[in-house]
């Protein structure tokens, strides 16, 4: 499933901020489908809907104030 | 430089602390002899090295190094001028130090001697030479991370390790080499000591390389898919990777700051448990530390194994693992179970071997946002070229963050949900568990196997310690140190060291020594 190429690749980088060098195209491009091929394996693990990401975060509470008002 | 009535005072210290050292090595060659188990798994030509030194102090561990220093029989200043002297013989064929801090290391060795002298003594890493990875924030001794991006950063303070290690009176001697920005499992540069034209692995290589060297009696690395541990098992020597949140990240160039871990690399147990027990701990400068006391590791090590419940990870698991190693895993779970532990196999749900997946996009979009302050600028230009080259030696750093930047902000977080489903697998998996069992390697160093899984990284995802020690070595290839990796439940590294330690002393692979 080839949907990227070497002109829409530099495009979404032009996009992103970042300008990669015509000689670097091809090995971006590689890695890139290669990052894409690993993200539909994932994507087949049908998370259920309630599966929130491992990296949410957490507060503490305050420390009890000791001073009187 | 002292004065001269001080520099008197310094030899003479040093005599009476050098007049014991000869008598206090001679007793601790018999002293270190452990019960061996012989379960038949290949063994190297056991040799201790002593070529690259005036002595055999650079050999001692963490432990027995500070049994001596403790009790004033070696001062840390003849240490460390013994580690000096050998980092500089072997260093140009081993690669494992980018900077060697002699002068600091020195003069802290001198401020270590005195201390003692008076009575100060700071506790057991009092006087004893480390070095750390050069992705650790060092004060005014550059910081490089193996890439010419970095090669003149000088950082202004110290990373919260270092600090610690610093407190606790250990010595600096320098900062230890990698692949460029620890992306990767093999260090170029950075040669294994059992077999000098094989590499140390990665990405902590300096670290792992040091250490069986016996040019650092302690060391400091990180973790993201497993290179602390990587180097470990391919140097044979111990690496462990603490449970995430237990030691500070803060201070040390990142790859991924939710797959990063930071922790020691030692030649014994014992020495481990000593580093741990120093770096571990809260640090309200890194947001994933974790406010949970810190137990007395070495402490803990008098416990033995019996009754354990150890996870053996099923040999249909490791069908890609090179036969060598399996061989010496099936030796090592033997020898636990012979000290008494319960074993039992362990498969894996095939869904967690799919979410595992996930840590490939969590560390590379991580790293493409790390890395984003270096592709906006000119020090794009910096990084180590990967066009037109390829090869286990060939740094991609710059490729692999620039694919990364392109991913989306849906596509991180759809990695990070999967990585939750893994670690509440992970968590059911070791319900019935108390540590769970692998190779930590699917082949010694540089023999190429493809297995499907290496059950390295997971430990990353989920964030459970993990440690590898010395488990055997290779026949063929010959020599090559083999490493077994337990692993606990979270906070439970004690228990991890507990397990290692019982196989330690059942066994003597720790004791064997490269033949440089």
């Amino acid at each position: 499933m080839q949907v990227m190429n070497r002109d829409t690749l530099r495009t979404l980088a032009a996009a992103n901020g970042l300008t990669i060098p015509e000689e670097r195209l091809e090995l971006v491009l590689r890695e890139y489908e290669s990052l894409m091929q690993t993200l539909r394996e994932l994507n087949a693990l049908q998370l259920p809907a309630e599966a929130e990401p491992a990296d949410t975060f957490s507060l503490a509470p305050p420390p009890l104030s000791s001073g009187r008002r | 430089m002292p004065s001269e009535s001080e520099g008197d005072n310094e030899r003479t210290t040093r005599r009476r602390f050098l007049e014991m050292s000869t008598v206090a090595l001679t007793g601790l060659a018999g002293a270190s002899v452990s019960t061996s188990i012989n379960h038949s798994p290949p063994r190297a030509p056991s040799r201790v090295s002593g070529s690259g030194g005036s002595s055999d102090l650079p050999s001692l561990s963490i432990a027995d190094a500070a049994r001596l220093i403790s009790s004033r029989r070696l001062s840390p200043v003849e240490l460390t001028t013994a580690v000096l002297a050998r980092i500089e013989t072997l260093n140009p064929r081993v690669g494992a130090f980018i900077t060697v801090a002699g002068e600091q290391a020195l003069a802290a060795a001198r401020t270590a001697e005195r201390e003692i002298q008076r009575g100060a003594y700071r506790g057991p890493l009092h006087g004893i030479p480390v070095g750390v990875k050069d992705t650790y924030y060092t004060k005014g001794i550059r910081t490089t991370a193996a890439s010419p991006v970095l090669r003149n950063f000088v950082p202004d303070f110290d990373a919260a390790i270092v600090e610690r290690m610093l407190k606790a009176g250990a010595i600096l001697t320098g900062k230890l080499n990698l692949p460029e920005f620890s992306f990767g499992g093999y260090t170029p540069g950075c040669n294994n000591p059992w077999d000098l034209t094989r590499n140390a692995g990665g990405s902590s290589g300096g670290a792992g390389a040091a250490l069986a060297a016996s040019l650092v009696l302690g060391a400091c690395g990180g973790d993201t898919s497993g290179s602390i541990r990587n180097p470990a098992s391919t140097c044979g020597v111990v690496g462990l990777k603490p449970t995430f949140g237990l030691v500070s990240r803060y201070g040390v160039v990142p790859i991924s700051w939710t797959l990063d871990h930071l922790g020691p690399m030692a030649r014994t147990v014992t020495d481990t448990a000593i580093l741990l027990g120093t770096i571990a701990g809260h640090d309200p400068r890194d947001r994933s530390s974790a406010r949970v006391p810190v137990p007395d590791y070495r402490n803990m090590l008098r416990r033995n194994v019996r009754g354990l419940r150890l996870g053996v990870i099923a040999p249909a698991e490791i069908d890609g693992f090179h036969p060598d190693t399996r061989d010496a895993f099936s030796a090592a779970v033997k020898v636990l179970e012979s000290l008494g532990a319960e074993v039992r196999e362990v498969a894996f749900p095939a869904r967690m071997k799919v979410a595992a997946r996930c840590q490939r996009i969590i560390r590379i979009c991580e790293a493409a946002a790390y890395h984003r302050q270096f592709l906006t600028t000119d020090a794009v230009n910096s990084y180590i070229s990967d066009v037109g080259r390829s090869g286990p030696g060939v740094s991609r750093v710059r490729t692999t963050v620039e694919a990364g930047s392109l991913l989306t902000a849906a596509q991180y977080v759809q990695a990070q949900r999967a990585r939750a489903l893994f670690i509440d697998d992970m968590h059911k998996v070791f319900e019935p568990l108390d540590a769970l069992l692998s190779p930590t390697m699917p082949s010694p160093a540089g023999v190429p196997v493809s297995p499907p899984e290496t059950f390295r990284d997971w430990w990353n995802v989920c964030g459970f310690p993990a440690i590898s020690l010395p488990c055997g070595f290779s026949r063929n290839p010959a020599g090559l140190p083999i490493g077994l990796q337990v692993c606990t439940r979270p906070f439970h590294d004690g228990l991890a060291l507990v397990v290692a330690h019982a196989f330690e002393t059942a066994t003597d692979w720790h004791q064997r020594r490269p033949p440089l």
